[in-house]
């Protein structure tokens, strides 16, 4: 069955946002040394927190790798249309859907607060997962 | 190509019969595309269009960051400094540093050894005092609690203990409930030497709560939306960007003094 292009599109849509999104969390962590507590602002206290990072690694960085591998698979696809490439993308944004839920649970339940940047994540995330699943199920 | 062809033909035997079928369809399509100079430039296009557009976006992003919004840095001190004010370092001090803090706040708890370097630096050594405001911020349940355990170690004369101690363990009574983040504090105020049966009383003290409201007042009257805040003799300081960037502020105000 053929994809729809649009399907494609968004995809790689969502997939730039997110890209967007993590590097300018990821400069963000890496520029601002000790960024202040705001009012009524909660992603200080998130983007702080020991969750922030794996490591050394920041978790933005991470977000970079990963929407980057995704837009690569995408690209791939579009250029040689096989549909096994985007199989891949399916999976890696599965693995995405999980790492994001785990944070939204850290931001809920743990930490308490809300970083609207990682939301954005988040629903990008959401959005090719509820994609992924759907090529899933008419392949 | 052709070894290519083959590597994709002995992997064939791991694939099913579906993704075979789908893999022949897309070569066969690709081969006969393959042969004209248009799909070559066109995949070339694809593939540079798409990994410029993914740079300039991450370029963009960085650029965007340097700009990013910071909170309101600008405005004088609407309350000098008086003899109410919890004071580090000497009354005659040529440059006062006036903090707006919140003890559950984790840039405050990075701020203190950073601080406490500036003041140690020979050209800011014994010429430099620090005013300490408590300016706890909504988002962090225990932070009110905390300014009035502040509060209430300074009427036993260990205001400055109770801030190390409350900044150093920051982590652990953060995420605790009123509660127990009440019994912390006790348990640090007997760690102190403090009364602690004083020191309770004194915690939910009308006149201690107002100590704090007065300083969450003038820092809002002096445009305070975040922490740290910091004020170099009354003047607004741009939030640090580096320890360098923190000390040079305070030096200029000792130079602009003479």
């Amino acid at each position: 069955m053929q994809i729809n292009r649009w399907l494609i599109i968004v995809l790689f849509s969502a997939a730039l946002i997110g890209f967007a999104d993590s590097a300018y969390l990821t400069a963000q962590h890496i520029r601002d040394v000790i960024p202040p507590c705001v009012v009524l602002n909660n992603c200080e206290l998130v983007l702080t927190s020991k969750y922030a990072s794996v490591g050394p690694v920041p978790v933005s960085a991470l977000g970079i790798l990963y929407y980057g591998t995704l837009l690569v698979l995408l690209i791939a696809y579009l250029d040689v249309w096989n549909r096994r490439i985007l199989h891949w993308a399916c999976w890696l944004v599965s693995a995405g859907m999980l790492a994001s839920l785990y944070f939204v649970y850290v931001q809920l339940f743990i930490l308490g607060a809300l970083c609207p940047y990682c939301l954005i994540s988040t629903l990008m995330t959401l959005i090719l997962f509820s994609i992924s699943v759907y090529i899933m199920r008419i392949d | 190509m052709i070894s290519a062809m083959e590597h994709n033909a002995s992997n064939d035997a791991h694939m099913s019969r579906r993704e075979r079928r789908e893999t022949m369809r897309s070569q066969r399509g690709s081969n006969s595309l393959r042969q004209s100079p248009s799909r070559m430039l066109r995949r070339m296009l694809i593939w540079g269009g798409s990994l410029v557009a993914i740079g300039l976006i991450g370029w963009g992003m960085v650029e965007l960051s340097k700009n990013a919004q910071l909170p309101v840095e600008s405005g004088v001190l609407s309350v000098a400094v008086d003899a109410q004010d919890n004071m580090q370092g000497p009354a005659d001090a040529e440059v006062t540093l006036t903090e707006y803090s919140d003890f559950q706040c984790p840039a405050c708890a990075a701020f203190v050894p950073v601080i406490a370097k500036a003041f140690a630096e020979p050209e800011l050594k014994g010429k430099i005092r620090l005013a300490y405001r408590y300016f706890p911020l909504s988002i962090h349940p225990n932070a009110q609690l905390a300014s009035q355990a502040g509060q209430a170690a300074a009427l036993q004369g260990k205001f400055w203990e109770m801030h190390d101690v409350l900044f150093e363990k920051q982590d652990i009574w953060s995420p605790l409930s009123s509660k127990a983040a009440r019994d912390a504090f006790v348990g640090y105020a007997q760690q102190l030497g403090l009364d602690t049966g004083r020191f309770l009383s004194d915690i939910d003290n009308a006149a201690v709560k107002d100590r704090v409201k007065t300083d969450v007042d003038s820092g809002t009257a002096s445009d305070v939306n975040s922490t740290p805040s910091f004020f170099v003799n009354g003047v607004r300081m741009t939030h640090p960007q580096s320890y360098e960037e923190f000390k040079q502020n305070l030096i200029n105000a000792l130079d602009a003094n003479k």
